[in-house]
Parts: structure tokens; C-alpha cells; sequence
């Protein structure tokens, strides 16, 4: 009889979030609507921004090449869905990356270094959580002269707060553990202990907050998107096709459902996942 | 005029009832302006919108009916000199300001002299150099004199205006009007300066309706004149104009009972609206022409052939007809289409197919140095509006398909758009010219390099073959000479002539008396609410 190995703790959340349908059903789809989004648009002959003047508002038709039909001006409805969909995705993706690394790294220090450091950098955050966020984005892209990056800085700038309050949080407990100490009596410089002992031990949390804070950022660039402050025309985004597609919901709904149905779907799929994440590593929270 | 205008929106609420009630047919008609005025200031404002609210809170000598036709305003009789230059109105007797003060002829030379005189900042003073040629305006604008003594507008009397011009104008009533010459109440001006149009408390008028409340982005109320000479047939005491930026949030209004009259229709509901309510659906000409300037100060627009590429790549039919889906009438000229009597010119390659046009666009953008490796990179400044923004995407979509241009839409409020017009930050601006009336001369005089100077273009033969025109006394042979201009205008292709406007409104069967004409006038003093 073979003896089980003994499982690390993070191999039984693994274990235990595998276990969870609803959870493992959304990675799948996500999963789905990412390669879809990437690769989808190299199956039709042409891009999101290639205009088709004889085909203007054409119907959903799966015999045409334009299977969703076409926008009104005769651009393919699916491809620019799909191609909007690489840059609401990618932007939620490196944002939340950003935002997270930024907030860790942040909370991190404040919560081990403590003391007068601490306070200062708090009532920084606590000064940033007041600013308006939407003249912030305006601002911003005045100063960027508009476009993508700037509408990532914005993104970024209102999104590292929250990990950064957080994990400092859990940062501040963590500094008065015993290996903490033994590391620093083993002579362990401060950098080294946030780095090595502080940030992994914060990662079940961050990794929770990480996974809700991607669809925040998705929802962010389309909100601003929606607002015509974000990504413009004839660039793509689900937020702008949202937009169009609001302009012309009283009579044609399929302009606003595709892109809405797609964001709404990985919303969802990041939710879940979230949700599976934080009953893995937490089980006592459920 | 510059601008996209002429629909009304107006919306009839119950005054004073604070809380919901279905709309009433009361005493308040509202009607949209579609974006904030720019400008309450009589003398400065340029945008025909906000000229409706001016037209309503004053009036000039003359006036204009919902047919366009004109009719006496303040003065009661005007007569003609024997050379065609010399007009003497007659002012009626008694008149008044909104604050009991006497009117008198010499309000309606203040008024000129005040948008001719260089620190108002008035882009209006061309129509008293330009469009008429008022003896020594030119003068009074270029600011060379302050001498209002050398002025071709006199007032030998308090009840007689006498304009004096260089030369014959038959279109020289349609400048007689509120929007171009409303008088000014020079003692509130005195004491207020320009701030003083905005304020309730404080402006003084002599029209229909006195501005009783401004609320930025929100609205402008005017009340009934009970100093105003014909107040006994002004039948509807409360006129409101609305900020309705949005058209779809202006139909839901409407639908609502709570507009009467709409500023614009969704284009995509046109189809839609006019198979259910046929009657209240109001679609016609007006004299507002779209065309899309290169701005001639930048490296790439100082090519001719990279302009005329950029015209000829664009397919009107498809632009109007399938994209933008208005209504609008394609056209490859810029001041034909609005007084049949003129035959003016097209720009020449009008005669060929598209497929053609496209082909010699391909060749003169080659030509130019632009290619695959190497595309021009532009952004075209709009309007924020539904229909500008479709059409400057259509165009932006097409100079991509035809040429490989990389063309991105600026949407800009209307303010934003023209302050940038005159920045200068644009590569390709989405210009509108409203006409002040339904002839050719309108709109090539505004061209004019001495009248406006932000299209940057030196051309002495298009003044020179302008002011030839001027001299002409009757209709045909000044046509013909305008004609002439106007071909030197297309020949350079500053810009790509599009598409002849429609005025779009949606009327509440309430409303009575609403007419439409090229000129688009609809003074709330002539309607009615049921």
C-alpha cells in the first residue's frame, strides 16, 4: 500500500478549488472567451476596422461571411467584438497585475516598517481614495494626450489603493509572527523579510482580491470607454461597443448584445472564480 | 452663421406645477437648442441656435415669417435709393426696451458699431463688410478708425436708420434681422459690459420675449415683453429652450409630452418615426452646407493633390445615403443647391463615377508621397453630435479603405469645437456653414479670405472676383459672377464639399403655426399651443 504523500498547503487549496463545478466551469469559459479573443479574429479575412460598404447593418447571418452581421458602417460586428475584447481583457489583465504589484509591495512595507513610515504612507491612500475618479482619468489623459495609456494610468492610479490597505493589514500581524522575528534576529535585512517572509504570506489574500479586482478594472475601462473619455472609435472596446450598441438599442439589439453578453459573461466567470479562490484558502469564511 | 441648426425643440410643461404631471397645454412652450448656446450676446453670437433664443428676446428692422419671407419688424416701412444703395427704414412710433426706455434709431447703429469694433471679438462683422459693403465698416473693423462719424449706418432721427453701401445688395434685408442687427440698449451696456446679456436682472431687450432665467447646460426661460409693440399678438407667454445635447434622451422627452418641438431625430428612428407619426415628422432643406476643411497651415494639407486625393476618396452617396442615413442631399459644391436661380459649379471631377474618382484619388495620394509604409496619420474635429460623429467616422472608414489614411474622430462639444477651429488643432475640421439666406452669396462671401481668416488661405483672385460680383445690381449677372468665384473656391480644394443639410424637428400636434423654409425661422411669437 502506498503511502500518500503529504500534500503542501497551497497543492489542498488547489485540490479544493478543483473540487468546486462552478468555479472550474468558469476558468473554462474565460478560458474560452480569451483564446476566442486573441485567436478568433485570424479566422476572418479581414479586421475590426476594415469597412465593408456594400454589406452596411447587415443581419445575423451564418451563411455570409459577416456571421453577426456587420455595424453601420459595415464593419464586422464579431471580429470587432472579438478584437474589442483583446483590449478590455488585456487592459483588466496588466491592470490588475499593476495595480496588485504596486498595492503589495505598498501595504507591504507600511505594515512591516510600521510607525511613523506607516502613518505617512496611509493617510497618502487615504488622500488618493478622495480624489473624484473620473476628473482624475481627465486629467490624466489630458496630460497624456489621451489614448491608452493614459486611461492605464487612471486605471492603475484609483486600483492599487484597496490591495494596499489590505495586505498592510496583513502585513502588520505578520511582522509580529515568530519567524518574522527569527529572521530578523538571523540578521535578515528589511527588504529581504518583506520580500521573502511578508509578500508570500499574503498571497492567499491577494490572490482572492486579485481575481475581483480584474473584472473592476474591466468595468472600469468600459465605463470610461462608455463615457467617451476611454478607448475611442474606430478602436474597439466592449465599453464603446456597448456604447454604439446603446445608441441603437431601440432598433437593432444585436449591436448591444454581443459585446454586453460577452462582458457580462466573463464578469461573471471572474466572480465565481474569485469566489472558488477565497473558499479554497479560507475555508473557515464560507 | 456657423452650424448645425434649425430644428426647434420645445416642450410644453405646466408652469409652476412642481410636481409630475402629464404635459400640459399651457403657457410654457420649450424648445431644444441641441448643445448649450455659446454666446447670449447679441452682437457676438455666431451660432444659430442660440439666434433662435436672440431672435425671440430681440427684434431687428425687419423680421422673417416661418415661410422666410420678410417682414417689418421695428420699422414699419423701409425705401429703396434708384442705385439699389441706399436703404431708410422707418422706425414705428413709441417703441420700447424690455425696461420702458425709448428705442430709438440710434440703438440699431450702436449695434453695428459695436460688432464691427475689433475689441468685441465679433465674428459677425462681415456681414456688414463682406456680405453687404456698408460704407466704412471695413475701416471701423480693420480697427484703422473709431470715427462712427465715417459709418454708412446713420440715424438722422430717432425714428429713421439710414445704410448707406458701396454698392447695390438685393439680399440686403436678410441682414436686417435680430440675429445679424439687433439693437443695443446702450446705457445697460454702459454699465454691465457683455455680462449683462446673461444676467435676468440685468439685460434689457426689445423683442417678443425678455430673458427671465439662464441656467447653464440647462436652460434659457423667456417670458412674454409687455413693452414689446405687438404684445397683444404674442400668444404664448412662456418660451423655454433646452440644452438637448442627446437626441435619443430628446425623443424619450417627446414622447413624454414633454417637448413640443424637437431640436433633431434620432437618424436611426427616422424610418420608424415616420410610419408612426407621419404628421409630426418635419423633414427640409435648410441652408447649411457640410464641408471639411484641410488645414492649409500644416505640411501634408499644403499639397493640392494630397486635398483633392482626400475629397475625391470620399463616396457621398454611401456617406449620406447608408451611413450617416439624415436625409442630407450629397454635394460636390459648396454654395449651389439653395437658390435654384444660381448655376453654380461642381468641383470637376463630379462627373465621373466613384470607382473612377476612388482610382484618381489612389494615383494623387501616391503622387503626393503617402503610401502602404508610409500613411498620412490625421484626426478630424467634429461635433459631438450623432450625425457629425457618424459622418466624420463614415469619412475616416473610407480615406482607410481607399487610401490607407489613419483618420481618427475628434468629438469635441460644440464651444470646445469652435475655439479649436480657431486653434488651429486640427487637421481636417468638420465644418457647417448655416447661410444667413437661401442664396449663393451667403455662404462664398463668408469665404472670403479678408472675412474669415481661419481657413488661412491667400487667394487676392477669389476677393477680386468677389468684389466684381458685389457690383453687380440684378440677380442673373451677379449669379454668374458668383459662379466664377465659386469656381476658383473648388479649384483649390481647401475642403471637400459634402452634403446639403436638412432641418430635421418632431412637432406636437399642440403647436400651431410652425412652417418650414430654407432660412429656417420659427419665431415663438408666431406660433401658437393648443
Amino acid at each position: 500500500m502506498a503511502v500518500d504523500r503529504p500534500l503542501s498547503t497551497f497543492q489542498l487549496q488547489l485540490r479544493r478549488f478543483a473540487q468546486n463545478r462552478l468555479a472550474m466551469l468558469s476558468v473554462f469559459v474565460l478560458l474560452l472567451i480569451v483564446l476566442g479573443c486573441f485567436f478568433g479574429p485570424y479566422a476572418f479575412p479581414f479586421d475590426g476596422e476594415e469597412a465593408d460598404f456594400d454589406y452596411i447593418g447587415a443581419p445575423i447571418d451564418f451563411s455570409s461571411p459577416h456571421l453577426f452581421g456587420t455595424d453601420d458602417f459595415g464593419r464586422d460586428l464579431l471580429v470587432r467584438v472579438l478584437e474589442g475584447g483583446q483590449v478590455s481583457l488585456t487592459i483588466g489583465f496588466l491592470g490588475a497585475l499593476t495595480a496588485g504589484g504596486i498595492g503589495v509591495l505598498y501595504g507591504a512595507i507600511a505594515g512591516y516598517v510600521g510607525g511613523r513610515l506607516d502613518g505617512l504612507m496611509m493617510r497618502c491612500v487615504e488622500i488618493l481614495y478622495g480624489f473624484p475618479y473620473v476628473i482624475l482619468v481627465i486629467l490624466l489623459s489630458l496630460l497624456f494626450g489621451g489614448g491608452n495609456l493614459a486611461l492605464f494610468a487612471a486605471i492603475v492610479f484609483t486600483l492599487w489603493l484597496t490591495p494596499a490597505v489590505i495586505v498592510r493589514a496583513q502585513a502588520q500581524s505578520l511582522t509580529r509572527r515568530e519567524f518574522v522575528e527569527a529572521a530578523r534576529a538571523g540578521g535578515m535585512t528589511g527588504t529581504g523579510i518583506v520580500l521573502t517572509h511578508i509578500v508570500p504570506n499574503c498571497l492567499s489574500v491577494v490572490l482572492v482580491y486579485g481575481s475581483l479586482l480584474v473584472p473592476e478594472v474591466i468595468l472600469s475601462e468600459s465605463f470610461l470607454s462608455f463615457l467617451g473619455i476611454g478607448i475611442k472609435e474606430p478602436q474597439a472596446s466592449w465599453g464603446n461597443l456597448i456604447q454604439t450598441g446603446t445608441a441603437a438599442m431601440d432598433t437593432d439589439l444585436r449591436l448591444l448584445l454581443l459585446p454586453g453578453g460577452l462582458l457580462a459573461a466573463v464578469l461573471l466567470c471572474l466572480n465565481f472564480i474569485a469566489d472558488g479562490l477565497r473558499d479554497a484558502f479560507d475555508p473557515n469564511d464560507r | 452663421m456657423r452650424h448645425l441648426v434649425q430644428s426647434l425643440g420645445s416642450l410644453v410643461l405646466a408652469a409652476g406645477l412642481a410636481f409630475a404631471a402629464p404635459a400640459l397645454a399651457d403657457d410654457v412652450l420649450d424648445r431644444g437648442v441641441g448643445s448649450e448656446w455659446a454666446s447670449l450676446d447679441p452682437q457676438v453670437n455666431f451660432d444659430a441656435a442660440a439666434g433662435w433664443i436672440q431672435s425671440d428676446a430681440y427684434e431687428g428692422l425687419v423680421t422673417y415669417n416661418g415661410k422666410g419671407e420678410v417682414i417689418p419688424g421695428a420699422a414699419e416701412s423701409w425705401e429703396v435709393s434708384d442705385d439699389g444703395k441706399t436703404y431708410t427704414f422707418h422706425l414705428r412710433e413709441g417703441l420700447k426696451w424690455s425696461n420702458g426706455d425709448p428705442l430709438v434709431a440710434q440703438d440699431f447703429v450702436n449695434s453695428a458699431l459695436r460688432t464691427l469694433n475689433p475689441e468685441t471679438a465679433s465674428e459677425k462683422g462681415y456681414y456688414f463688410y463682406s456680405v453687404i459693403q456698408v460704407k466704412g465698416a471695413k475701416a471701423l473693423a480693420d480697427g484703422e478708425t473709431k470715427d462712427p462719424a465715417t459709418f454708412g449706418i446713420t440715424a438722422p432721427d430717432p425714428l429713421t436708420v439710414v445704410v448707406e453701401m458701396l454698392n447695390p445688395a438685393p439680399h440686403m434685408l436678410d441682414l436686417m434681422g435680430a440675429f445679424h442687427m439687433a439693437p443695443l440698449h446702450s446705457p445697460s451696456f454702459a454699465a454691465n459690459g457683455a455680462a449683462g446679456f446673461i444676467d435676468p436682472a440685468k439685460v434689457v431687450s426689445n423683442g417678443a420675449y425678455v430673458i427671465k432665467e439662464v441656467v447653464p447646460q440647462s436652460h434659457v426661460l423667456l417670458e412674454r415683453n409687455p413693452n414689446y409693440w405687438d404684445a397683444a399678438n404674442v400668444h404664448i407667454p412662456f418660451v423655454k429652450y433646452h440644452v438637448t445635447e442627446d437626441v435619443a434622451t430628446e425623443l424619450k422627452r417627446f414622447r413624454a409630452g414633454e417637448i413640443d418641438i424637437t431640436y433633431d431625430i434620432p437618424l436611426n428612428q427616422i424610418e420608424a418615426l415616420k410610419a408612426e407619426m407621419p404628421d409630426q415628422v418635419h423633414i427640409s432643406p435648410s441652408t447649411e452646407v457640410v464641408y471639411y476643411d484641410f488645414n492649409l497651415t500644416k505640411e501634408p494639407f499644403k499639397n493640392p493633390d494630397l486635398r483633392r486625393a482626400l475629397s475625391l476618396a470620399i463616396d457621398r452617396e454611401v456617406l449620406e445615403g447608408k451611413i450617416v442615413k439624415g436625409e442630407a442631399i450629397p454635394t460636390f459644391s459648396f454654395a449651389g443647391g439653395f437658390d435654384p436661380t444660381y448655376k453654380g459649379p461642381q468641383i470637376a471631377e463630379a462627373s465621373l463615377t466613384q470607382p473612377e474618382r476612388e482610382a484618381l484619388a489612389k494615383e494623387l495620394y501616391a503622387k503626393a508621397g503617402y503610401g502602404p509604409d508610409n500613411p498620412l496619420k490625421i484626426n478630424i474635429v467634429s461635433i459631438s453630435s450623432e450625425d457629425s460623429i457618424r459622418r466624420a467616422q463614415g469619412v475616416a472608414l473610407m480615406w482607410k479603405k481607399v487610401l490607407g489614411v489613419e483618420a481618427v474622430n475628434d468629438a469635441q462639444e460644440r464651444k470646445a469645437w469652435l475655439d479649436s477651429f480657431y486653434a488651429g488643432t486640427w487637421d481636417v475640421f468638420a465644418d457647417d456653414l448655416v447661410g444667413d439666406f437661401a442664396g449663393a452669396e451667403t455662404f462664398l462671401a463668408y469665404l472670403r479670405p479678408s472675412a474669415e481668416a481661419g481657413y488661412n488661405w491667400v487667394k487676392p483672385e477669389y476677393d477680386a472676383a468677389m468684389d466684381k460680383a458685389a457690383q453687380m445690381p440684378d440677380k442673373a449677372s451677379r449669379n454668374a459672377a458668383l459662379a466664377e468665384a465659386e469656381k476658383l473656391l473648388l479649384d483649390d480644394y481647401i475642403f471637400a464639399p459634402l452634403a446639403i443639410i436638412p432641418t430635421r424637428h418632431l412637432i406636437s400636434p399642440q403647436v400651431k403655426g410652425f412652417e418650414s423654409s430654407v432660412a429656417g425661422y420659427n419665431n415663438s411669437q408666431f406660433l401658437t399651443l393648443e
